[in-house]
C-alpha cells in the first residue's frame, strides 16, 4: 500500500539511524526500532498529527533464537493505519524502555515479557509477576528450550 | 503468595468526612459469585467506597502460548477453544486466518458464509451468558433463566453440526472442518425468527426499570481518551462513544456482503454498555438472517495438506468476537508448528482499566461495573 | 389472666384438673406456645416450597418435583439434612456472640406471633399495645444481625450485617408511621379490636389507607431483607451477607426466620388494611390465611422480578421519599377521621 510505504518512509526520516523498514509481508507495514530509540519513536506516533497512533492492540515476546525481539502492533483508530514495530535485544541481560506512561496499554503487557522472557523493563512503576506465582524461581519459562520441573515436550 | 491480609490490618486512617474512619482490604475472589471466573481484586475500602482496586491475575495461566509451540496447527485450534470459551467459534477463526495469510490460501465462499453464521450465533450466545449474569449480579435473577433457554436452542443448532455445545473445533484452516448438516437451515431461520421479538422480552425487564436505571445510569464511566490508551475494544469502547467495529474498520471474512449496523452508547457508562451489547444481539440476528438465507453452494474447506506447512512469515490478525478485539500473532518458520502463538484478549485490557474507573465507587457499582465489562479470565490468564 | 376464645376449653380442662392459680398459667401457657411453635414450623416448612415453586414457574421452569407429590416434601428433606450438618464455628469468632445470633433470630421472630389473630378469638394473648409490641419484638432482629455479622469473624459478614442494620432501622420509621395512620382509624392498638372495625369488605382499612399500605408493603419489604432489598444477602456482592459463615442447623434458623418474617409482615398487612380474618362463610382462620398468603405471594413475586437497590440508594429512598409521604398520609388521615367523626358522629 503506497500510503503505507508513505508513512514507513517518513518515520524512517524522523529517526535517522535508529529506525529501518523491515519487509515482513506485502501490505503489512513494519520497521525495526534501536531500543534506545523506543521512547521518543512511540511518542512521535502519539502525537504527531498526520500518524494519530492512538491504539496499542499488542505487545509480544519473541525468542528469535539469536537474539530476543519484543514486537509491538499499533494502530490508528482515525487513519486505520497499522504498523509492526520490532525492537531486537540481545538474550543476555536484555533491557528495554517502558512506554507506560506513553501507552497504559503496556502496563501489564510489559509485566508480562518480564516474568515469561526475562526482559528487563526499565522505569515500570509496577514489576510484580503477573501471571506466574510470586514464588516462581524457575527461570523465565517463554525462552527456547527452557524445561522446568512439570513442563515435559512431547517427542516427535 | 501476597502477604496474608489480617483482618485486623490497617491500611490508613482516613479522615475525609470530619469522622476518623479506617480503611480496610478486603479479597474479591478468586472464589465469588460475580467476578466472573478466578480473579482476585483486593479492595481498600473505607466502609462502602472503593477506594482502591488491585486485580491479581494468572489463577487460570495454562500455558497456552507455550505448549503451542510444540504442536502443529489442527492441534492448535482445540487449544484456541479454550482461550475463551464463550466464544470459542471466534477463537478458532482468529488463528486459522493468520494461517491462512501467512499461506495466502483462499477460502471458498460457502465456508466464509457458514464462518459468519457461526461467529454470530456464538456471539449471541455469548451475550446471552452475559446479560443473565449481569442481571444475577444486579439482584435480577430472572433474565438469567430466559436467556439459558435461548441459548439452549443455539446449543442445539451447534451440537447439530459440530457434536460439541461449547468449545467446537469447528472452523480450521483453510474453512470448517465439515459442512452444515441437514436441516441445519431450516432450524436456523426459525431460531432467527423466534428470537428476534424476544430480544424486546429481555429489555422489558431491565432497560426501563428505574431501580435498574439508577444502578447503571452514570455509573462508572469510561471516557473515549482513557479507553483508547488503554486499548479497550468492543461493547466497551463502542459504548463510550466510539464507533469501532473490526467487521466494518479493518475488514475480514465476508462481513462486507451483510448490511448490519453499529450500536454505539454515548456516555460510557454501564447503561450505554448494556444497550450496545442488547442491540448487538439484534444485529447478529439480523446478519445470520442475511447469511443463511444467501448461502452459496460449495466447498466447505480448500484444499489443505494434513500436514499444513505454512511459508516462513509472520502475521497479526485481529477480529470482532463477543467481547472485544481478539488478535492472534504468530510466527511461522515454514514448518508445521508455529515458532510463537500469542494470543491477545480483550478482556486483559478491561480489567487492566478497571481500577481507574472503580476509584470512589461503592462496592454495588463495581459489581455492576465488572459485569457489563464482560470479562472473562481464560481470555486474560491463557 | 383468661385465655382467648377456643383456647378457653383448653383453659375448663384444666381447671377439671384441679390446676388454678400459678401452675395453671404456667400449662396453659406452654400448651399455646407449643401449639403455635408446631404451627409456625409448619408454616415455615411450606412457605419455603411455595417460594421454590414460585421462583420456578417465574423463571419457566418446574422446581422440585420428585420428594413427595410435586416436591412438597422437599423442605423437610432439606431440613433434616441441615440437621445433620457438622457445627462449624469459625475459629477466630466471637463464640458466645456467634452462637446467639440465630437463637436470638428465632425467638424474636416466633415471640412476634402473640398478637397476631389468625381467626376470630385465636390470639394467644390480644394485648392491648398489640401492635405496638410487634414493632417493638421485631426490632429485635437489628441486634441479631450485627451480632451475626460481628462474630463471624468476616468482613464480608461485617459489612452484610452493618447494612442490614442500617436498612431495618431506616425501614422502621416509615412502617411505624404508616401503621399509625390505621391506629388513627380504628382507635386502638389492639389487633382483635382493628380487625372488629374492619367488618365489611368496604370497611377495610386498605380503601381508607391506600397510600398507608402502599408505605406498608414497601417498607415491610425492606424490613424482612427481601429483593429488592435484600443487600444483607446479596450473593452476588457479599457471598451471602452476614450469614456467610453460618452453617447447618444455625443456618437453618436463618433461613426458616427470614420465611417466618414474611408470614409476619404479610400477617400484619392482612390484619390492618385487609380486614383479618372478617369473611363470610369459611371459617375466619381459612380467610386470615388465604388473605396473608395472597401478600406473600406479592412479596415472592417481587423478589423474582426486580434487581437489587445499592445501599445509598435504599437509604435516601427511606428518608428522603417514604417517611415524608408516610407523615403526609397520618396527617391527612389525622384531620380526616376528626372530620368525619364530628361531621358525621
Amino acid at each position: 500500500m503506497s500510503d503505507q510505504s508513505d508513512m514507513v518512509k517518513s518515520l524512517i526520516a524522523a529517526f535517522p539511524g535508529k529506525v529501518i523498514a523491515l519487509e515482513l509481508a506485502p501490505e503489512q507495514a513494519a520497521v525495526l526500532v534501536g531500543a534506545s530509540a523506543v521512547r521518543d519513536f512511540f511518542r512521535h506516533l502519539k502525537s504527531d498529527d498526520k500518524l494519530r497512533f492512538d491504539y496499542l492492540s499488542s505487545l509480544s515476546g519473541v525468542d528469535a533464537g539469536e537474539h530476543l525481539e519484543v514486537v509491538y502492533h499499533i494502530f490508528s483508530t482515525v487513519t486505520k493505519a497499522k504498523l509492526t514495530v520490532k525492537v531486537q535485544l540481545p538474550t543476555e541481560n536484555a533491557e528495554i524502555h517502558s512506554i507506560c506512561d506513553i501507552y497504559r496499554a503496556t502496563d501489564w503487557y510489559e509485566r508480562e515479557i518480564r516474568e515469561l522472557y526475562g526482559i528487563e523493563v526499565l522505569n515500570h512503576p509496577d514489576m510484580r509477576p503477573l501471571l506466574l506465582p510470586e514464588d516462581w524461581d524457575q527461570g523465565p519459562p517463554m525462552r527456547k528450550g527452557w524445561t522446568g520441573r512439570d513442563f515435559i515436550v512431547k517427542p516427535e | 503468595m501476597d502477604e496474608e491480609i489480617r483482618s485486623d490490618q490497617l491500611i490508613s486512617k482516613s479522615t475525609d468526612s470530619g469522622f476518623a474512619t479506617e480503611e480496610f482490604m478486603v479479597n474479591m475472589g478468586p472464589q465469588h459469585p460475580s467476578t466472573h471466573g478466578v480473579c482476585r481484586l483486593l479492595l481498600t475500602m473505607d466502609g462502602e467506597v472503593v477506594k482502591d482496586c488491585q486485580p491479581h491475575v494468572g489463577y487460570l495461566h495454562r500455558a497456552i502460548e507455550k505448549i503451542s509451540e510444540n504442536r502443529t496447527y489442527a492441534q492448535i485450534i482445540p487449544l484456541t477453544d479454550r482461550f475463551e470459551y464463550l466464544t470459542s467459534m471466534a477463537c478458532n477463526w482468529v488463528f486459522c486466518l493468520g494461517g491462512e495469510r501467512i499461506s495466502q490460501m483462499e477460502v471458498p465462499e460457502r465456508a466464509e458464509y457458514i464462518r459468519v453464521i457461526m461467529v454470530e450465533l456464538n456471539r449471541i450466545a455469548s451475550h446471552l451468558v452475559w446479560l443473565g449474569t449481569f442481571g444475577l449480579d444486579l439482584g435480577a435473577i430472572t433474565p438469567f433463566l430466559y436467556c439459558l433457554r435461548e441459548r439452549e436452542l443455539i446449543m442445539d443448532l451447534f451440537e447439530m453440526t459440530c457434536g460439541q455445545r461449547l468449545l467446537y473445533n469447528y472452523i480450521r484452516v483453510g474453512g470448517v472442518s465439515r459442512d452444515l448438516p441437514v436441516g441445519f437451515e431450516k432450524k436456523c431461520k426459525e431460531f432467527v425468527g423466534y428470537f428476534m421479538p424476544l430480544v424486546d422480552d429481555y429489555e422489558a425487564l431491565l432497560t426501563n426499570n428505574p431501580i435498574f436505571l439508577t444502578r447503571t445510569k452514570n455509573i462508572g464511566i469510561l471516557p473515549v481518551n482513557m479507553a483508547l490508551n488503554y486499548a479497550v475494544s468492543g461493547p466497551v469502547l463502542r459504548g463510550s462513544g466510539l464507533k469501532w467495529d473490526l467487521r466494518k474498520d479493518d475488514p475480514y471474512g465476508y462481513y462486507h456482503k451483510f448490511d448490519f449496523e453499529i450500536p454505539t452508547g454515548t456516555v460510557g457508562d454501564t447503561w450505554d454498555r448494556y444497550i450496545v451489547r442488547i442491540n448487538e444481539m439484534r444485529q447478529s440476528a439480523l446478519i445470520v438472517k442475511q447469511a443463511i438465507e444467501g448461502l452459496p453452494e460449495g466447498e466447505f474447506r480448500a484444499k489443505v495438506k494434513p500436514s499444513f506447512k505454512p511459508p516462513a512469515g509472520e502475521c497479526y490478525t485481529r477480529i470482532e468476537a463477543a467481547r472485544g478485539e481478539m488478535g492472534a500473532y504468530i510466527v511461522s518458520d515454514g514448518t508445521a508448528k508455529p515458532t510463537r502463538l500469542r494470543l491477545r484478549g480483550s478482556s486483559y485490557n478491561h480489567i487492566m482499566v478497571l481500577p481507574e474507573i472503580v476509584k470512589g465507587l461503592k462496592i454495588a457499582d463495581l459489581v455492576a461495573i465488572f459485569a457489563s465489562f464482560d470479562a472473562i479470565m481464560p481470555e486474560v490468564d491463557r | 389472666m383468661e385465655l382467648c376464645g377456643i383456647f378457653s376449653w383448653v383453659g375448663d380442662l384444666l381447671r377439671e384438673i384441679g390446676l388454678s392459680g400459678t401452675p395453671f398459667l404456667i400449662v396453659s401457657n406452654v400448651m399455646v406456645a407449643a401449639a403455635l411453635l408446631g404451627i409456625l414450623s409448619l408454616m415455615a416448612l411450606f412457605l419455603v416450597w411455595w417460594e421454590r415453586k414460585v421462583s420456578a414457574h417465574i423463571q419457566d421452569r418446574l422446581g422440585p418435583m420428585r420428594v413427595g407429590y410435586h416436591g412438597a416434601l422437599q423442605t423437610l428433606a432439606d431440613g433434616l439434612k441441615l440437621l445433620q450438618k457438622e457445627d462449624i464455628t469459625p475459629s477466630g469468632a466471637d463464640r458466645g456472640v456467634f452462637f446467639w445470633a440465630p437463637v436470638i433470630t428465632f425467638v424474636a421472630c416466633f415471640m412476634a406471633y402473640v398478637t397476631i389473630p389468625w381467626g376470630e378469638g385465636l390470639i394467644p394473648a390480644d394485648l392491648n399495645i398489640g401492635i405496638l409490641y410487634i414493632i417493638a419484638i421485631t426490632t429485635f432482629t437489628v441486634i441479631s444481625l450485627l451480632m451475626a455479622g460481628w462474630g463471624s469473624n468476616n468482613k464480608w459478614a461485617l459489612l452484610g450485617g452493618m447494612r442490614s442494620a442500617a436498612q431495618v432501622i431506616s425501614y422502621e420509621v416509615p412502617l411505624t408511621v404508616a401503621i399509625l395512620g390505621v391506629i388513627v382509624l380504628a382507635e386502638s392498638l389492639s389487633m382483635q379490636k382493628i380487625v372488629t372495625a374492619q367488618d365489611g369488605v368496604l370497611n377495610w382499612f386498605i380503601w381508607r389507607q391506600p397510600l398507608g399500605f402502599v408505605i406498608y408493603i414497601i417498607a415491610a419489604t425492606a424490613e424482612v431483607n427481601r429483593t429488592p432489598f435484600d443487600l444483607p444477602e446479596a450473593e452476588q456482592e457479599l457471598v451471602a451477607g452476614f450469614n456467610v459463615e453460618y452453617s447447618g442447623m444455625k443456618f437453618a434458623m436463618f433461613f426458616l426466620a427470614e420465611f417466618l418474617n414474611m408470614f409476619t409482615v404479610a400477617a400484619i398487612a392482612t390484619t390492618l388494611f385487609l380486614g383479618g380474618w372478617n369473611g363470610p362463610i369459611l371459617p375466619s382462620w381459612l380467610w386470615f390465611l388465604g388473605k396473608t398468603l395472597v401478600i406473600v405471594f406479592v412479596l415472592m413475586w417481587f423478589r423474582w422480578t426486580y434487581p437489587r437497590l445499592r445501599v445509598d440508594h435504599l437509604m435516601e429512598f427511606a428518608w428522603k421519599w417514604l417517611l415524608p409521604l408516610a407523615f403526609l398520609n397520618l396527617i391527612l388521615t389525622g384531620i380526616g377521621h376528626y372530620l368525619w367523626e364530628t361531621l358525621f358522629g
